[in-house]
């Protein structure tokens, strides 16, 4: 390595144009996860925290740990600006979701960032159908504040579901 | 501020490996982003129409709301924007519409949810959207643009759930 000489203890250096082949700032790190369930999951009808996470190839200071319904809880590396992605494929047997809703929770604050609704008065012949949901969440304390996804679905009868086939979280550092 | 003294006048600095601690490079653009959700449900309009009330989820960073539905970026590039509108009434609703546009009058994308004959029974409908929208002149604003047709009673859009999300990627 060859060092910057007396410029190298600077605590600023400008320049206009510079080409790297690789490139390490501890402000810009690499930080992603995707996520899928590793089973489908039943969905209730009252708020309930997404268990049965499991990471995929795509990971890097993203992990995701275990609470009280499995794996749900996700946590990061770094503090820092994070964007967040979930689809939830929801599926119940033969007859009508009459409603569903999901969001995002940051703990421990158990503050909501982001969520859908859908919702209808009266059965409409709905069996499937995805939620999608988008947040930017704040990260300060990576060993202490995490975020869950909840969901409830409300059905006519049977018992709907989570199906893994596009069920996913998507998560990137962003700043 | 020191400068790479006779380095400083190159054209171009090449190197195999940079680390440092902190780097603000302009080009890099991860540092210009944004999130918002509405303060209070909003009445939805029956033409596209602005949606205004947008409150910060988080501080942003080189965005900025100006009349309450306009967001307008610091510098020009590629803005990756992300849209969650949720369309609420008490009966049922026959549309459900919201677009990503800019100030120019220029309608990105969208997300449309509709139904025949005013009997749908739909009380609440997400929308769900995103693109990457080109800004070349910074007076240029982002908007939301979105209305509802509805039988009866007074559909919102809700604020529980409605938000927008803005980065800069390129």
């Amino acid at each position: 390595m060859t060092s910057l000489g007396n410029y190298a203890s600077a605590s600023v250096l400008k320049c206009n144009n510079m080409i790297c082949n690789t490139l390490t700032a501890n402000n810009l790190k690499s930080i992603y996860g995707q996520f899928e369930l590793s089973q489908i999951t039943i969905a209730v009808g009252t708020f309930t925290t997404i268990g049965n996470w499991i990471p995929t190839t795509l990971v890097k200071g993203v992990s995701v740990q275990p609470g009280t319904t499995g794996n749900e809880k996700f946590y990061v590396s770094e503090a820092g600006v994070y964007e967040i992605h979930m689809n939830l494929w929801a599926a119940q047997g033969a007859t009508d979701i009459t409603r569903m809703e999901s969001r995002l929770k940051l703990y421990p604050y158990a503050s909501v960032f982001a969520g859908s609704l859908t919702k209808v008065g009266t059965a409409a012949d709905i069996t499937e159908f995805t939620q999608n949901n988008t947040a930017h969440i704040e990260i300060t304390d990576p060993l202490n504040e995490y975020f869950e996804i909840e969901a409830k679905v409300t059905f006519t009868s049977n018992t709907p579901y989570f199906q893994t086939a596009y069920t996913r979280v998507f998560i990137k550092k962003i700043a | 501020m020191s400068s790479l003294g006779e380095y400083a006048s190159a054209g171009t600095i090449k190197c195999n490996k940079l680390i440092a601690e902190s780097i603000d490079a302009p080009s890099l653009n991860s540092q210009i982003y944004g999130s918002w959700d509405l303060s209070q449900n909003q009445p939805a309009a029956i033409i596209p129409t602005a949606i205004s009330g947008w409150e910060s989820v988080i501080t942003p960073n080189g965005i900025t709301l100006n009349g309450g539905n306009t967001f307008n970026v610091s510098q020009i590039g590629i803005y990756n924007i992300q849209v969650v509108l949720q369309a609420t009434n008490i009966s049922s609703m026959d549309i459900a519409d919201g677009s990503i546009t800019d100030t120019l009058g220029i309608n990105y994308t969208g997300a449309l949810h509709e139904t025949i004959g005013g009997n749908s029974h739909l009380e609440d409908i997400q929308l769900c959207f995103s693109s990457l929208v080109q800004i070349t002149n910074i007076a240029t604003g982002i908007q939301v643009k979105g209305f509802i047709s509805a039988s009866a009673n007074t559909p919102v859009w809700s604020s529980t759930y409605s938000n927008i999300s803005i980065h800069k990627i390129a």
